[in-house]
């Protein structure tokens, strides 16, 4: 027969139990179901701002001088690829970069954005910090994936063309 | 034993054992009826203050062991930081199952199993770090809050006594805070999910603080009530949001919230959910005054108008405690 005290018990076990459920389901059931299919470079660093896409190829602009009779600056920008599939980046130099064809767009071609989110994770206890939620993201479709940890200093700047 | 007593005491077993088959009568209730008659008062006070040195022992190992781990810390190697941990870990937890189940150092023992079980996680995480996975990570973190929450679950059933219970219970809560955070490790948490978490983690410590006081078990019922409310309520003070990002269904149910704390305060004759329920409305009471009246009537008044009106919230709880809560506890 059913206890009195199992009923409480139940809800205290099952709750935990189904909102772990929950957040399974609505993290892995959309990527499971959405891929993303196209590839894109962004740049980082302090001087990401001056990487650029021209033509459709990645293009490094020179820093303004500061100063009258100061020579313009080359930009320190470290430049990514990132591969949907393996879903991780690598490092490339700028002629690597300057072999694929861009597209600038905001939106992929599949719909899907890279953005950051500067959103600290909000917590009112100690025990609810659920570390930080910022960082930069490729989003849609119910799909969100971290691309970088940095949520400053990252210039999206264009989908790989296929 | 005449005839008419050996009837008469079948008769008691077997509406006994029927109350037990139905479960209206437990185990423990039984075994109360052939304890010894309740220790003098001196013997209790001795008995107090022999579980005081105890646990005030306890506390200074305890204190004693993190002092000299963090000295030594990094002049240690791995091996010799496991020996140091989990080995003061394993050597408390074995002297205490030893006193423990000596009838006259079952208290001691208990001194022991606590000092096991506060350094237990260290002893854990440091063990896991020299197999390569940090303790410092996600995926670490609910490694070790899972075998945590193994061994007390596994010692609350061998020693069944209740000291264990506050460590299941945050083992529980651990694994269930950093495997949810383990989910989301490279996703966006949803807007708010932190609020949920609290509030589910809320019930689930006012259910099982229901479930305790439903199977006798007083020392967890304050715990679990008041953690419990604290819990619920301030997730839900929070998901009412703050001006101008107000949540108008929050903002609507908070006050019945409230309303619905101070009933089951009553309910339960629980003090702990009472002061609880009384902090928060005090909260909501300043959270309103600042959102809607500081800037109409000005700070000076609307302040004067909050205090006032948290003296008659203080006023009402100390009259429910002493008409409905202390009066109704009372034997």
């Amino acid at each position: 027969m059913f206890k009195k005290e199992t009923l409480p018990l139940i809800i205290g076990i099952g709750l935990p139990l189904l909102l772990i459920v929950y957040v399974a389901a609505t993290v892995y059931l959309p990527s499971l179901f959405n891929k993303p299919l196209y590839d894109f470079i962004y740049a980082t660093g302090y001087d990401s701002r001056y990487a650029t896409v021209e033509n459709q190829t990645v293009k490094l602009n020179q820093k303004p001088s500061y100063y009258p009779n100061e020579a313009s600056r080359s930009p320190e920008v470290d430049l990514y690829y990132y591969d949907v599939s393996r879903e991780s980046s690598k490092l490339i130099s700028v002629e690597e970069a300057r072999n694929y064809e861009l597209d600038p767009s905001e939106k992929s071609p599949d719909g899907y954005t890279v953005s950051n989110n500067r959103d600290r994770s909000y917590s009112f206890f100690p025990l609810f910090y659920g570390g930080s939620d910022r960082g930069t993201y490729l989003t849609g479709h119910g799909v969100s994936k971290r691309v970088s940890e940095k949520y400053y200093d990252l210039k999206f700047l264009g989908w790989i063309k296929k | 034993m005449n005839g008419t007593d050996n009837n008469r005491t079948d008769q008691i077993l077997s509406e006994l054992s029927a109350l037990i088959e139905s479960g209206q009568i437990n185990k423990k209730q039984i075994l109360d009826l052939f304890k010894d008659e309740q220790p003098t008062e001196a013997e209790q006070s001795k008995v107090n203050l022999q579980t005081l040195f105890y646990v005030l022992g306890a506390f200074i190992v305890i204190v004693g062991i993190v002092v000299l781990i963090y000295q030594f810390w990094a002049d240690m190697d791995q091996i010799t930081k496991v020996l140091l941990t989990l080995g003061s870990a394993i050597s408390a937890y074995s002297i205490g199952y030893y006193l423990h189940n000596q009838e006259k150092t079952k208290e001691l023992g208990l001194a022991f199993l606590t000092i096991s079980l506060v350094t237990y996680p260290i002893g854990i995480g440091t063990t896991l770090d020299l197999v390569g996975v940090s303790a410092m990570e996600m995926g670490g973190l609910t490694i070790i809050s899972a075998i945590l929450f193994i061994i007390y679950f596994a010692s609350y059933f061998a020693f069944k006594t209740w000291l264990f219970l506050p460590f299941v219970v945050a083992a529980g809560s651990s694994v269930f805070i950093t495997f949810t955070n383990l989910l989301f490790e490279n996703a966006l948490t949803p807007k708010h999910f932190n609020e949920y978490r609290g509030l589910v983690l809320g019930i689930t410590y006012i259910a099982l603080g229901y479930y305790f006081s439903l199977v006798r078990k007083p020392s967890m019922v304050s715990i679990m009530y008041f953690l419990g409310f604290i819990l619920f309520l301030g997730a839900s003070i929070i998901l009412t949001g703050f001006k101008p990002n107000i949540n108008i269904i929050w903002q609507f149910a908070y006050p019945f919230l409230l309303v619905l704390t101070f009933y089951i305060s009553v309910l339960a004759k629980s003090k702990e959910i009472l002061i609880v329920g009384t902090i928060f409305t005090f909260a909501e009471i300043l959270k309103l005054t600042s959102e809607y009246f500081s800037r109409t009537l000005g700070w000076p008044i609307a302040l004067i108008i909050a205090g006032l009106v948290i003296m008659g919230v203080g006023y009402f709880s100390f009259e429910v405690n002493k008409r409905l809560i202390k009066h109704q506890s009372q034997p």
